[in-house]
C-alpha cells in the first residue's frame, strides 16, 4: 500500500474554519494525515436534499491530489449523495439542492456562472452498475472525445489506444474492437468505462461502488487499476466493502447517518492506515469492528 | 419418495396451471384467426381482378375498366408527405417532453392531452383540417392539405410513442454521457435519440398505416374518386386528393357499379401498401439495431 510518514499537522488555509463550520463539531478533517498532498477539491459546509428530504449534511474536507479517498459508511448514509456533488451529478436529479462551496482548484463549482458540463470535463464519474453504450468497443471509448470536438481517425485511434492500455483492457479487447461493448464480460465493461473516462483526461475520478456488481477476480483487477491510475489522477470512491478502502485508498471519510433527521455527515475522515487502525470515533470503531451496519 | 410425489392440492394446481394456459392460447388463435380469414377472403376475391392494367394504367370508362395507378402513386406521395408533416414534428416535441420539459403537473397535462389527441374521431380532425386549411388559411383543395390532416392525427401516436422510445433508454447510460463532460444536447441525440430510434419507427409506421386506411378525414377535405392526373410530384399541390381509402370507400357506396373483384383487388392493394410500410420498417428497425452495433469508427 501506501508509504507512511510519521503523522503531522496538515495546516490548510481554512484549518480553522472548517470546525466552526462544522454545525456538529465532528472532527471532519484529517488534522493527523502523513503527509501535505495538494488539495484538489475542497468541499465547505457542503449539504445535499431531496426536496425537503436531508442527505447530506454539513461536510467539510479536503480532497487531496493524486490521492485515493474511500467514502464509506452504511448504506442511506449519504455517501452516493456526497460523491455525485463533486461533478454536478445531481443537477439532474430535478428535485436535488446542493449547499454550502466545493472549491475544484480554488473555484466553486456550485457558483451560477460556472458550466457543469465543463466541471464534468474535469471530473469523470464511473457508476455503480457498468453502463458501456450500446456501440462498439472502440466507439465507446472514442464518443467522448468526438463530442469534445476531437477529429481524425489517427487521433482517436491513438487516444483509443492510450484509453484502452491505462485501463489494462487493451491485451483484452484489441481483436474486439468492432464489437459491441455490451459483449464483454461484467468487469471488463466496467474497466471499458474507466477507459471511457480516461479518454476525456479528467482531472478527479468519482467511483460509485465500481465493484459492487463484480466478482472478486474482476474487483481485484480494478482495485490493482486505481492504484494504477493514481499515479495520474486523483479517485474518489464510494464503497460498501470495507475492506476494499482499507486495501486501496490512503484516505477514508466514514459517514454515518444521525438519528435526528436522518441526513448523513462525515463522522471521521483521516488517513486510511489511521482510520483503520485507531478509529478517534466510537461509532467509526463500531462499524469497521462490524458492530453494526 | 414422499416428498416427490404429487399431493392432491399440487394436481389441483397443475390443473389450473394447465387451463389458464389453454385459455390464454386459445384467446391467442380466436383473435389471430379472423386476421388471417379476412386477408385471405381479401385475396381470394381480390387477386382475379389484379393485373398489369389494374397496377399500371389510368381508369377508363369511370374506373369500370382500365386501372388504378394514378390513385395508387398519390396514395403513396400523400403518405410520405404524412411522414414528412408529422415525424420531424412529433419527434421534436417527444424529444422536448421526454428530455427537457421539467416534470410536475404542467407536464402531466400535456402528456394526457397528447394521448387523448390519439382518439379523437378522424372525421373531428377532417373538420378541423377543413376549417384551418380552407376557412383560415384559404388554400386550394389539394393533396397536401389531405396529407396535412391525416399528419395532425398521425402526430399523437408518433409523439406517445416516441416518447416512450425514449423515456425506456436507460437512465445509466445517459449519465455515463454526461459523466465525460458531454453536453445534454449531444447526448440527447447521439445517445438516446439513436437508442430510441426502433421504438420511434415503429410508432411512425403504425401512425402512416393508420392514415393510409383514414377515409373520413380526407373526403372532409376534398377527395375525388380515381381519375387520370399528371403523376409528378408537383400533383401533390395542384391535384385533388385521390386515395385508396377514398376510393375503395367511393366504390362500396356507389351502389351497382365497379365489379365485385375489382373493389376487392383495391382493397388487396391497400393492404399490401400497409403491410409493405409495415415490413419495410421492420426490416429498418433490424439494420438500425445491427448497423449501430457494427459501427465502425
Amino acid at each position: 500500500m501506501k508509504e507512511t510518514t510519521a503523522p503531522r499537522e496538515v495546516t490548510t488555509a481554512k484549518g480553522q474554519a472548517g470546525s466552526a463550520l462544522a454545525p456538529s463539531g465532528a472532527p471532519y478533517r484529517p488534522g493527523d494525515t502523513p503527509e501535505a498532498a495538494p488539495v484538489v477539491l475542497r468541499l465547505e459546509d457542503v449539504g445535499v436534499r431531496y426536496a425537503q428530504n436531508p442527505a447530506v449534511d454539513g461536510v467539510t474536507m479536503d480532497i487531496y491530489k493524486n490521492r485515493i479517498t474511500a467514502l464509506i459508511g452504511p448504506s442511506g448514509c449519504g455517501k452516493s449523495s456526497l460523491l455525485r456533488c463533486l461533478n454536478r451529478m445531481n443537477d439532474l436529479i430535478p428535485t436535488a439542492v446542493v449547499n454550502g462551496p466545493i472549491y475544484l482548484d480554488g473555484v466553486d463549482i456550485n457558483s451560477g456562472d460556472v458550466d457543469p458540463v465543463q466541471v464534468r470535463r474535469h471530473v469523470g464519474m464511473v457508476f455503480q452498475k457498468p453502463n458501456p453504450f450500446p456501440m462498439s468497443v472502440r466507439d465507446n471509448i472514442s464518443f467522448g472525445p468526438k463530442r469534445l470536438g476531437i477529429g481524425g481517425k489517427t487521433r482517436l485511434n491513438e487516444i483509443v489506444e492510450h484509453a484502452l492500455r491505462a485501463a489494462t483492457l487493451w491485451d483484452e479487447v484489441s481483436d474486439k474492437m468492432d464489437q459491441p461493448g455490451t459483449a464483454l464480460s461484467g468487469g471488463q465493461q466496467q474497466r471499458l468505462c474507466i477507459a471511457r473516462v480516461l479518454a476525456v483526461n479528467p482531472e478527479i475520478i468519482l467511483m460509485d461502488e465500481p465493484c459492487s456488481a463484480l466478482d472478486p477476480i474482476a474487483t481485484l483487477k480494478i482495485e490493482d487499476l486505481m492504484r494504477e491510475l493514481v499515479r495520474e489522477y486523483t479517485i474518489v470512491i464510494v464503497t460498501h466493502n470495507m475492506q476494499q478502502a482499507a486495501r486501496v485508498s490512503d484516505y477514508t471519510a466514514f459517514m454515518l447517518a444521525t438519528e435526528h433527521g436522518l441526513h448523513g455527515r462525515v463522522i471521521e475522515y483521516g488517513s486510511t492506515k489511521d482510520l483503520f487502525t485507531n478509529p478517534r470515533d466510537k461509532r467509526t470503531e463500531d462499524y469497521i469492528t462490524g458492530r453494526f451496519g | 419418495m414422499t416428498v416427490l410425489a404429487r399431493s392432491r392440492g399440487q394436481t389441483r394446481l397443475d390443473m389450473l396451471q394447465r387451463a389458464v394456459f389453454s385459455l390464454t392460447f386459445l384467446t391467442t388463435v380466436v383473435v389471430c384467426v379472423p386476421v388471417l380469414v379476412v386477408a385471405v377472403y381479401v385475396i381470394s376475391h381480390g387477386a382475379s381482378a389484379i393485373s398489369f392494367d389494374f397496377l399500371f394504367s389510368g381508369p377508363v370508362r369511370a374506373g369500370r375498366q382500365g386501372g388504378f395507378f394514378p390513385v395508387i402513386v398519390l396514395t403513396m406521395y400523400a403518405l410520405v408527405l404524412v411522414m414528412l408533416f408529422a415525424v420531424p414534428l412529433g419527434v421534436l416535441c417527444a424529444v422536448y417532453l421526454a428530455e427537457y420539459a421539467r416534470p410536475g403537473r404542467l407536464l402531466r397535462l400535456i402528456n394526457l392531452t397528447i394521448i387523448n389527441l390519439a382518439g379523437v374521431p378522424s372525421i373531428v380532425y377532417g373538420l378541423f383540417g377543413a376549417a384551418l386549411f380552407f376557412d383560415v388559411i384559404h388554400t386550394s383543395q389539394a393533396l397536401w392539405v389531405a396529407s396535412a390532416t391525416l399528419a395532425m392525427q398521425a402526430l399523437a401516436i408518433i409523439i406517445t410513442s416516441s416518447r416512450e422510445a425514449l423515456l425506456a433508454v436507460p437512465r445509466g447510460i445517459r449519465e455515463g454521457s454526461l459523466a465525460l463532460g458531454v453536453s445534454k444536447l449531444h447526448t440527447t441525440f447521439f445517445i438516446a435519440l439513436p437508442q430510441a430510434l426502433p421504438g420511434i419507427i415503429t410508432g411512425t409506421l403504425l401512425a402512416v398505416s393508420r392514415a393510409a386506411g383514414e377515409t373520413a378525414p380526407i373526403l372532409v377535405v376534398g377527395a375525388i374518386a380515381a381519375t387520370d392526373v399528371s403523376l409528378s410530384p408537383t400533383a401533390v399541390v395542384q391535384d385533388r386528393p385521390q386515395m385508396l381509402s377514398y376510393e375503395l370507400y367511393y366504390r362500396i357506396t356507389e351502389g351497382l357499379g365497379l365489379a365485385d373483384n375489382r373493389k376487392w383487388g383495391l382493397a388487396l392493394v391497400l393492404l399490401t401498401i400497409v403491410l409493405v410500410f409495415n415490413i419495410s420498417a421492420l426490416l429498418l428497425r433490424i439494420k438500425i439495431q445491427s448497423a449501430a452495433l457494427q459501427r465502425r469508427n
